[in-house]
């Protein structure tokens, strides 16, 4: 009696025998002590291959992996880059400065204060004529509006209230689309 | 549930969500089999990375008629590759016999052979085929990961691995009888 193989037995115990092959096995398993003793010891090996444990998966790996896949960007260094370099360039242009025409640091720096306090000082002219600029504006602004006000109420009795309902509708219907669409253009970006 | 192939259009579209929809699904059977193929945790955690890193790179090639686990499978086992190649490990030719000891591995017939797996609990049988897994040649060990703890078909293998369905089926073999072998050495 020729017993069955160890990678005939195995092949049909994971399901790879071909049908034909199957069906052979079965017949001769069911007569065949020595190749049922094999097959019961293979089915336990197999079956504790098939279950060994699952290695532990740190609940961060995923985030890991997607920190290094999409690197966020940050501006933040960027404005510092710019913002040190600048001081940086400062810095040299003034070492390089006082180096050159022989000057003293010191003197330099008073210099450089001073004109700091004058700049200042223009800057705040500035701010007060930019304000009294915008009163001035204002109050422009606020007589119109009167005059708006008081043409729209001769309009009013030129034309019907249902003309003038109407447009009054399709102005905030403009109105309204516009600010939808800017508010699309505000959330649209990136998945959370 | 999303198919692979979708995820994989979705990722390539920009979508953040559906790459880590990929991870989600494939980071324990990657680790599994990294982790065996390394034999430490660490190393296979930072090797599941890479080979992520890797995947996302190379969707671009992804051709939806393969199947993606296969696809990545492959990419994992090329990563091995690279890895031992780097490390200079003398991994097994495919196409050499394979030996234990001096001696080349002879096949046990039915019946002489003993029970090396019944004799044991199933808790202590699967710490002794880890065990034994870790003593057995790269080549040989990546084939059974792939085959009884990843539970890739034949076939499946034959694609990652770029070999006959039939040297693959014995190499399988050859390396389960090399771990039921060493089952009673191992602690």
């Amino acid at each position: 009696m020729n017993h069955l193989r160890p990678e005939e037995i195995d092949l049909w115990l994971e399901g790879a025998a071909a049908p034909s092959a199957a069906a052979r096995m079965e017949e001769h398993l069911a007569d065949c002590a020595p190749c049922t003793a094999v097959r019961e010891d293979r089915m336990a090996f197999l079956e504790a291959a098939r279950s060994l444990p699952d290695l532990e998966v740190p609940s961060d790996l995923a985030a890991r992996i997607l920190v290094r896949v999409f690197p966020r960007k940050s501006r933040l260094p960027g404005t510092l880059f710019a913002l040190s370099g600048g001081l940086a360039l400062l810095v040299f242009g003034g070492l390089a400065y006082a180096l050159a025409t022989g000057g003293n640091l010191a003197g330099l720096l008073l210099g450089a204060g001073k004109s700091s306090l004058g700049a200042a000082r223009d800057l705040s002219l500035a701010l007060i004529k930019l304000t009294k600029l915008t009163v001035l504006s204002l109050t422009l602004l606020a007589r119109f509006a009167g005059d708006l006000m008081e043409g729209m109420g001769r309009l009013g009795s030129i034309f019907s209230p249902e003309v003038y309902a109407a447009g009054l509708l399709i102005t905030l219907a403009a109105v309204s689309a516009f600010f939808l669409g800017l508010r699309r253009k505000f959330d649209h970006g990136e998945h959370p | 549930m999303h198919d692979d192939n979708a995820l994989v259009r979705r990722t390539l579209r920009g979508d953040k969500r559906a790459f880590e929809m990929i991870i989600n699904r494939y980071q324990q059977p990657l680790l599994n089999y990294l982790g065996r193929m390394t034999g430490e945790r660490e190393l296979a955690l930072d090797f599941t990375q890479e080979v992520f890193l890797k995947v996302y790179a190379s969707l671009p090639s992804f051709q939806p008629r393969y199947k993606f686990s296969t696809w990545l499978f492959k990419i994992a086992s090329n990563f091995m590759i690279d890895h031992w190649r780097k490390k200079k490990v003398g991994a097994v030719s495919l196409d050499q016999p394979v030996t234990d000891g001096d001696d080349s591995y002879m096949i046990q017939v039915p019946d002489d052979a003993p029970p090396v797996a019944k004799a044991y609990e199933l808790t202590q049988l699967r710490k002794r085929i880890e065990a034994a897994l870790a003593r057995v040649p790269e080549s040989l060990r990546e084939l059974f990961v792939l085959r009884h703890v990843n539970e890739f078909s034949y076939e499946e293998i034959a694609e990652i691995k770029g070999l006959p369905v039939g040297t693959v089926k014995n190499r399988v073999f050859q390396a389960k009888e090399l771990v039921r072998g060493l089952l009673g050495d191992a602690a």
